[in-house]
């Protein structure tokens, strides 16, 4: 079944495809396939910018008093670096997997609204662009991601010595992007209410695109906020508004309040499509189906519900009452419940399995153990008391790192391992891969568990330079080299991206035996996605037809794609 | 870890408690993970692909799904009570107390104030062992911190939001710490020292800070302060006795007897103070001291008179 | 529709509770309230109101069919919003002729951020609705019923907002 596509051109390869050869058919796409690739390469973009400037980063971190960068830059650096990757590489990259395989999952043709779809992404690139303009002139944005008034403002930003007149290039930049963010978001929601057939049922949807939902709603709830921060900003440096004055009775805890309303939702949003990733690759290489699927739905609901009440424990350090601090407490460890919840369903679905090594389940394995650790890392800051010790520290640098980059980007590798097939009709280099994770999980790990201990060893985050205190010249060195080694890796998975596209193995339709209906079609899928859908009974279609065949006598289809497993 | 500069070596009580609910979540931190680790590793192990062994299809177990939930639900419930018990030992309320030390911060240095003594300090903190201590925190422009990492708690410093810790030294010595909250250029240049010395050593500390400048006496001082006048200095620096119309800057009445400059970093000789005075952008990029455009003989001049002010 | 109004709930939410903080703590309030005129305020606060009451009568009627009575209908609802406008307008003139300005106290900050986005919405909304009416009075061309629900939802919502502004911003006044 999965073979028959004899009434459309089967496509060999992404390259081949007619329709994609012209660039004003990508100019003018309103197909989310191709929409979903521009995000995804777009993102991949920005992903190579933000990792070369953590290259720099640790270049100047190597030793204590080293004046390579001067504060002015280096403070810019590290501000782009994490603008870059939460707004313009990690967040459009699931965007991009959203896109692509969420009408493909439910078995649809296109998301209800395709032209919305395309505003969206460009809304993202010139947001982008605009951002990094600002980059470019020397002169962005310093004062981290959160950028903290009042040292946004223009008292403050005015002069050539402080934060930078870049603020408003960032402010207008995230406003674009933003604005794109709750489009898609809500064409994701509209497209799973309406255009499921009629036996895909909500029981019956992928994980993926449950997490992509519950993402969807954290998404049109938690942008706005950060659109309104941003625009009392705005007019406080421009309309001369008094948000975040002062000495005119303004409160910089608004900001704080406004911005972390937005931030916390947001490290959520990073994540939850990474689970629905992973929640469909271990099922495929373990021969399983997903363990747990109503409770990990139901864990899914609970983080996003949760999410939205544990801003403020960014905050403890700022001196508000005890009362506000036990809520936010009491939120922020229970939200590590749930999270908990999918760690012991994803092992619980490798247990009894069958599990091979491609290098899509090898991220899946390292992602479980280090998100494990950064979550507990996590609950270390939920205990109030050893936060005020703690943050503003290497230690929370390590631990949001061990969730972001420990977590969803190696989710991001494994989305890419599993999907590249059905993306491009290509599969990527599995050698090249198994060298890649090496690289990876050797140069993540030696970076980051070692920044554990600068935080430890008193060490504060968001400086140029530290002085010559015990131990923090070794920690940073050794966390310097190993940065290196994870930089090598991202660099061989660019390499990899690049030449599969020419030289990778042809994939059929169905290389990793998978059991989704991204699966029922040819890699890359036509123009309309689908030209016949099988009967769905569960969430594994393709499983219940190979076993309906089975038990008729049919000849069982090779589930695996022969050769390409 | 060394004594005075670490999280892991506490030097007051309110540290200590800190430590102990730190060990204590580390504590079954380190046991979740082993658990979860020796899982996922025992099953990548034990279910790898083998000939002859097919997956088994199971795939729910609701009784399982309960005790994951319960037994991490009783875990957060035990380590919020932890949570709860330390917050009140380290912060209990001030119920309006005069604090022992008032610390504006500014960008990039610390302005330090004794209610109880009316001392006016800059950069340099010196409190006694033994007491239990209220610290105020206000800021004079941005966003900032104050981290000892051996005192425990970090407090962010606030502009138009005034923040207070309480401390209880344990030990004597020189504590370093940091401004931990990102506050422009110079974040990473605002150091913190703390000189922790027995009640009658921290007295006499602070009868000397309240003694006016000394007077200069040889030529080159009175010349110091001659250029001191002369170059508007006074505009930003007080010095007791010769002129206190300056708070923009840090105080300089007892200047010589700091050990450091530049809120940290720099140790204070005299040849760091040329340097210092001769280039101030070179050595704290962003600073708002100005290049006063000093001579080579001012600068002597200059400096030999406010090292001489021990 | 309705999750975009989701949205913009959240939006408009930060933006109350940034007047509602500054209400209570910064001092410029009862000063300003001297030159809010709040009889006049609900005069247009009535015609925003009856909008919507319009508005749900010309979506009715076509839903029904009833275009001519729709399109009648749909005219004097963009009337009764544009005078709201105006009304605000008008409102942010008087003020800013007494001084009461946006940089003037955190009473005129909040103010004019919070009702500056509602005016901005309720033209947007305007806009719209003359969208979708001089789409249907063009022979031959008719909205899909979805876009006259859809501007229907939007312009319910923009009441709702302004339900909450005015008995925040110009009924509550702390002495």
């Amino acid at each position: 079944m999965s073979n028959e596509n004899s009434t459309s051109e089967k496509a060999g390869s992404i390259l081949e495809v007619r329709e994609y050869k012209s660039l004003l058919s990508w100019l003018s796409s309103v197909d989310h396939k191709q929409i979903g690739i521009m995000y995804i390469t777009t993102s991949l973009l920005f992903l190579l910018v933000g990792v070369a400037l953590a290259m720099v980063m640790r270049t100047q971190l190597i030793k204590p008093n080293h004046h390579w960068l001067s504060p002015e830059t280096y403070n810019q650096v590290f501000t782009m670096h994490g603008t870059t990757m939460v707004f313009l590489a990690v967040m459009p990259m699931l965007t991009g997997f959203m896109v692509y395989f969420t009408p493909l999952m439910i078995g649809a043709r296109d998301v209800s609204f395709p032209r919305m779809n395309a505003l969206a992404y460009w809304l993202y690139l010139m947001g982008g662009i605009l951002i990094y303009f600002s980059f470019l002139t020397g002169d962005t944005l310093h004062a981290g991601w959160s950028a903290y008034a009042p040292l946004t403002s223009v008292n403050y930003s005015m002069n050539k010595y402080l934060v930078g007149t870049g603020v408003d290039y960032w402010i207008i930049g995230l406003l674009l992007t933003g604005a794109g963010t709750i489009m898609t978001a809500i064409n994701i929601l509209v497209t799973v209410v309406d255009l499921r057939p009629p036996d895909m049922k909500l029981t019956r949807i992928p994980l993926f695109v449950w997490m992509s939902s519950i993402n969807a709603v954290l998404m049109v709830l938690a942008l706005p906020a950060l659109n309104a921060a941003l625009v009392m900003l705005f007019m406080d440096r421009h309309l001369n508004a008094l948000f975040f004055n002062t000495s005119a009775g303004g409160n910089p805890l608004l900001w704080e309040h406004s911005f972390w309303f937005f931030g916390h939702p947001e490290v959520y949003i990073l994540i939850l499509p990474g689970f629905g990733i992973i929640s469909e690759v271990i099922p495929v290489f373990s021969r399983k189906p997903i363990f747990g699927y109503a409770f990990m739905t139901a864990a899914t609901v609970a983080i996003g519900f949760l999410s939205f009440g544990v801003w403020a424990h960014h905050m403890f350090a700022t001196g508000m009452n005890f009362t506000v601090y036990y809520v936010f407490a009491l939120s922020t460890v229970l939200i590590a419940v749930p999270t908990g919840i999918k760690i012991f369903n994803w092992i619980a679905t490798m247990w009894g399995g069958s599990i091979s090594f491609d290098t899509a389940m090898l991220f899946c394995i390292a992602f479980i153990i280090q998100f494990t650790i950064g979550g507990l890392s996590g609950v270390v800051f939920a205990t109030v008391p050893v936060d005020w010790e703690l943050t503003h520290s290497y230690f929370v640098v390590a631990h949001f790192h061990y969730t972001l980059l420990g977590g969803t980007i190696f989710t991001v590798m494994a989305g890419f391992y599993y999907w590249y097939p059905k993306i491009t009709g290509r599969m990527l280099f599995e050698g090249l891969g198994k060298i890649q994770f090496w690289l990876m999980v050797i140069g993540f790990n030696g970076t980051f568990f070692i920044l554990h201990f600068a935080g430890l060893a008193g060490m504060p985050r968001r400086v140029y330079t530290y002085p010559d205190l015990p131990h923090l010249a070794t920690i940073n060195l050794i966390s310097s080299c190993f940065a290196y080694v994870l930089g090598l890796g991202f660099l061989l998975f660019f390499i990899n991206l690049v030449i599969s596209l020419f030289k990778g193995k042809p994939a059929n339709d169905n290389p990793w035996g998978g059991w989704t209906l991204e699966w029922a079609t040819s890699s890359p899928p036509p123009a309309h996605n689908f030209d016949r859908i099988p009967p769905i009974r569960s969430i594994r279609p393709l499983w219940d037809l190979e076993q309906s065949q089975k038990q008729s006598g049919a000849a069982a289809l090779p589930s695996h794609g022969g050769e390409n497993v | 870890m060394d004594k005075f500069t670490s999280v892991l070596t506490p030097a007051t009580k309110e540290a200590s408690y800190i430590l102990s609910s730190f060990y204590i979540v580390l504590g079954v931190s380190v046991i979740i993970f082993v658990i979860v680790a020796g899982l996922v590793v025992y099953a990548t192990i034990r279910f790898r692909r083998r000939s002859g062994r097919e997956a088994k299809q199971f795939s729910e177990n609701f009784w399982l799904e309960v005790l994951w939930i319960s037994i991490p639900l009783l875990i957060v419930a035990g380590l919020f009570m932890v949570a709860v018990r330390t917050m009140s030992l380290v912060n209990p309320p001030t119920l309006g107390d005069t604090p022992d030390l008032t610390v504006v911060a500014h960008q990039w240095w610390w302005e330090l104030h004794y209610p109880r003594s009316g001392v006016t300090a800059a950069n340099e903190i010196h409190l006694p062992v033994g007491k239990h201590l209220l610290l105020k925190f206000e800021s004079a422009d941005v966003i900032h911190g104050f981290w000892v990492p051996a005192f425990g708690q970090k407090i962010d410093v606030i502009p138009g939001h005034p923040n207070t810790m309480w401390l209880t030294i344990t030990r004597p010595g020189r504590y370093l710490g940091t401004c931990s909250s990102f506050c422009g250029l110079g974040h990473a240049d605002m150091r913190i020292q703390v000189f922790a010395e027995s009640p009658e050593e921290f007295k006499a500390w602070l009868a000397h800070e309240r003694q006016p400048a000394l007077p200069p006496r040889t030529v080159e001082e009175k010349k110091g302060v001659q250029v001191f006048r002369e170059k508007n200095c006074i505009n930003c620096h007080s010095i007791a006795g010769l002129a206190t119309k300056g708070r923009e800057a840090p105080d300089l009445t007892h200047v010589g007897s700091r050990t450091t400059l530049a809120a940290g970093t720099l140790p204070n000789t005299s040849e760091n103070l040329a340097k210092w005075l001769r280039n101030p952008q070179a050595v704290k990029k962003g600073t708002r001291m100005p290049d006063t455009g000093l001579t080579a003989d001012q600068i002597k001049y200059l400096t030999t008179y406010l090292e001489g002010l021990k | 529709m309705l999750l975009f109004v989701a949205s913009e709930a959240v939006f408009f939410l930060v933006l109350i509770i940034a007047y509602v903080a500054y209400h209570t703590t910064s001092s410029g309030a009862a000063d300003a309230y001297r030159y809010l005129d709040v009889p006049r305020t609900a005069v247009f606060t009535i015609c925003l109101i009856s909008s919507s009451f319009t508005m749900w009568l010309a979506d009715i009627r076509f839903r029904t069919g009833r275009r001519r009575p729709a399109l009648v209908w749909l005219l004097v609802t963009i009337a009764l919003g544009a005078i709201f406008l105006a009304g605000q307008g008008s409102e942010y003139a008087s003020l800013i002729s007494n001084n009461v300005t946006i940089s003037r106290d955190l009473f005129g900050t909040t103010f004019f951020t919070l009702t500056g986005f509602h005016g901005l919405h309720v033209f947007i909304g305007l806009v719209m609705l003359a969208t979708l009416f001089g789409l249907e009075l063009k022979r031959g061309v008719t909205c899909p019923s979805g876009a006259v629900e859809s501007v229907s939802i939007y312009w319910h919502f923009v009441d709702a907002v302004w339900m909450i502004i005015f008995p925040v911003v110009y009924l509550w006044v702390l002495r």
